[in-house]
């Protein structure tokens, strides 16, 4: 067997594994601190302080029907949750998690990251259609409306940071915050990328696409056991990859004081800055009330993309005259 | 890119996918799938891209084509087609085989022309340099005024496809 | 080899003008024959991708050939859906054949 494949053989697993992982990790972090928050002691029965739970809920997850809805398009509506889990995966080869923690390292890496966002647009866009169901519909143009318009803040304030750098490849981002991490000259690209990156994966205050109270669930009603945990390991996969893009870019990456743990230190700075963040995304949702559709419509609109035009308008201002 | 028989495989599996991604969107009386066989098409054209040494160009294939313009076409789908209309357009067998004859002509008419051509090369063609840099250069150096009369043409859509459905309330658009 | 080739390119290009030739006669909704003049642009920027990489001397012309037709495509794309939505409002239809004002 050529080393070439072998080597896609293991990376691939690696991703696979490390995605099913991470949401393991991050739905208890995620359903612990929301208890502690709300005040209330959370997960405790299943295993010491309820760390096994995630593991028993994707057992049993497993185990249910899919159920096809009747008047649907079967073929569209199974091909839906994988439509969904290949572009959130996929960001992972090209994320650095060390030095040499690489699987691809590509010259365009960023675009590849960003195309993969918008792609997850279009699977949600066949999940709802082929849902046959009238809530499903609505879900899906809301969750549709709110990825597309906040697509744009997002790569606008990350071309801030691409006009310092000038080049797209994520080690060389890292390479080229030697001295100090981006977040110190570029606060308000930060915010506005961190803001739109809650909107981008449907994550409170911006979860009206998947508000029990109003919609049922969105998109993702009609799916049981397995399409459902697709649907979920997509939006924790996608939680993390906006995170580890806000690390790579303003924070640094894997960079960080030497550990005594030799070529290691790297991924130990970049898991605890992009567990930070993350652990900053679950607290902005019980901060925050949620926004209505057409306030989140004129938040983007309105403030968002013009502070990030101005933004980047100062930055090339001082990139190129300073 | 070094050409293996494993690299052979996946560009037949991407002209795969634009042939029967065509097919599907001209012969689909449903919108809707028509829609998602053009977007297959539109990603083994990016495949073939990576082919021609430009990952650049096959992801803002991706970025732009798949992510914004087969969006806008489902959006348009899904507002201006009632359920009952999206049903009923189906394909007339009368239109189908002068359409399949005209169709048909083109292609054979324009791969005899192909076939028989004699391409000259340029010189020092097929090792140029690939590189981003080199392509931005190029684009504000050297095609900077076709760069800027490009923004002026998008933005001058954007502002016409606002205008053309504006119906004159405050609040914006209706149905 | 096939992918080495510049006539695959080319094939397959005028492949994809065919059909899209073909679908705007077959499609009797305006939405349809969007869908036909997207498959034509996308095979006209494959043409030209391609005489990029065999013929050209510098091979940055013809990507950022390609780049402005993608540019193009979509602003016409956003003013097409923007007409029939219009159109759809006056007329309460989409059939082609049926929107008409002039008579005979």
């Amino acid at each position: 067997m050529p080393p070439e494949l072998l080597r896609m053989i293991i990376a691939a697993v690696l991703v696979v594994s490390f995605v099913f992982l991470n949401a393991m990790v991050l739905g208890y972090m995620e359903r612990k601190v929301s208890a502690h928050i709300q005040r209330r002691p959370g997960l405790m029965e299943v295993g010491p302080h309820g760390v096994l739970q995630l593991i028993i809920d994707g057992l049993k997850l497993i185990g249910k029907q899919l159920v096809v809805p009747e008047g649907s398009n079967k073929f569209l509506f199974r091909l839906a949750p994988l439509l969904s889990f290949a572009p959130c995966v996929l960001p992972f080869v090209v994320i650095p998690f060390s030095r040499k923690l690489q699987i691809v390292s590509m010259d365009v890496s960023l675009i590849f990251i960003l195309a993969m966002t918008s792609i997850n647009v279009v699977a949600i866009l066949v999940a709802g259609w082929a849902s046959n169901n009238k809530y499903s519909l609505f879900g899906t143009f809301r969750s549709v409306a709110q990825a597309v318009s906040y697509e744009i803040p997002m790569l606008l304030s990350l071309l801030s940071i691409i006009l310092m750098t000038s080049t797209f490849s994520l080690q060389g981002i890292i390479a080229a915050q030697k001295y100090y991490w981006f977040i110190l000259v570029q606060p308000l690209a930060f915010i506005i990328y961190f803001i739109s990156g809650l909107a981008e994966t449907n994550r409170a205050p911006f979860d009206l696409p998947e508000a029990e109270s109003e919609l049922t669930a969105g998109f993702h009603t009609e799916y049981s056991g397995m399409g459902f945990s697709f649907f979920f390991l997509a939006e924790y996969a996608n939680m993390f990859t906006v995170c580890s893009i806000a690390t790579i870019l303003f924070l640094g990456g894997w960079k960080g004081i030497p550990l005594p743990l030799g070529d290691f230190t790297g991924i130990v700075w970049f898991m605890l800055k992009v567990y930070g963040l993350l652990f900053v995304m679950i607290w902005a949702r019980w901060t925050y009330p949620r926004v209505r559709f057409d306030q989140l419509m004129s938040f983007c609109w309105k403030y968002l993309i013009p502070f990030a035009l101005a933004n980047l308008l100062i930055t090339a201002v001082v990139v190129k005259l300073i | 890119m070094a050409y293996g028989t494993f690299t052979e495989v996946f560009f037949y599996l991407f002209v795969t996918l634009i042939i029967f991604g065509a097919l599907v969107a001209v012969s689909s009386p449903i919108l809707m799938k028509a829609v998602m066989g053009l977007a297959m098409a539109m990603f083994g054209v990016a495949g073939l891209y990576l082919y021609l040494n430009s990952p650049f160009l096959a992801l803002m294939q991706i970025l732009i084509y798949v992510g914004a313009v087969c969006i806008m076409i489902v959006f348009g789908i899904m507002v201006g087609y009632t359920p009952k209309e999206l049903a009923a357009y189906a394909v007339g067998p009368k239109n189908t085989v002068l359409a399949l004859i005209a169709s048909l002509l083109t292609i054979g008419v324009l791969q005899f022309g192909i076939l028989k051509t004699v391409w000259v090369q340029a010189s020092g063609a097929g090792a140029g340099d690939y590189s981003l840099a080199h392509l931005g250069e190029t684009l504000m150096v050297r095609y900077g005024l076709a760069f800027e009369l490009i923004s002026v043409v998008l933005l001058i859509a954007i502002v016409g496809a606002v205008a053309i459905t504006w119906n004159g309330k405050r609040g914006g658009l209706s149905k | 080899m096939i992918s080495g080739n510049l006539h695959t390119y080319l094939i397959v290009a005028v492949f994809l003008l065919g059909l899209g030739l073909y679908g705007m006669m077959q499609h009797r909704s305006l939405i349809g024959m969007l869908i036909s003049i997207e498959l034509i642009l996308n095979g006209a920027g494959l043409n030209f991708m391609a005489f990029n990489r065999f013929l050209a001397p510098d091979p940055t012309t013809g990507q950022i050939f390609t780049l402005f037709i993608m540019g193009l495509a979509a602003a016409e794309a956003a003013i097409a859906v923007s007409l029939i939505f219009a159109v759809y409002r006056k007329y309460k239809t989409s059939d082609p054949e049926q929107i008409s004002d002039l008579r005979g």
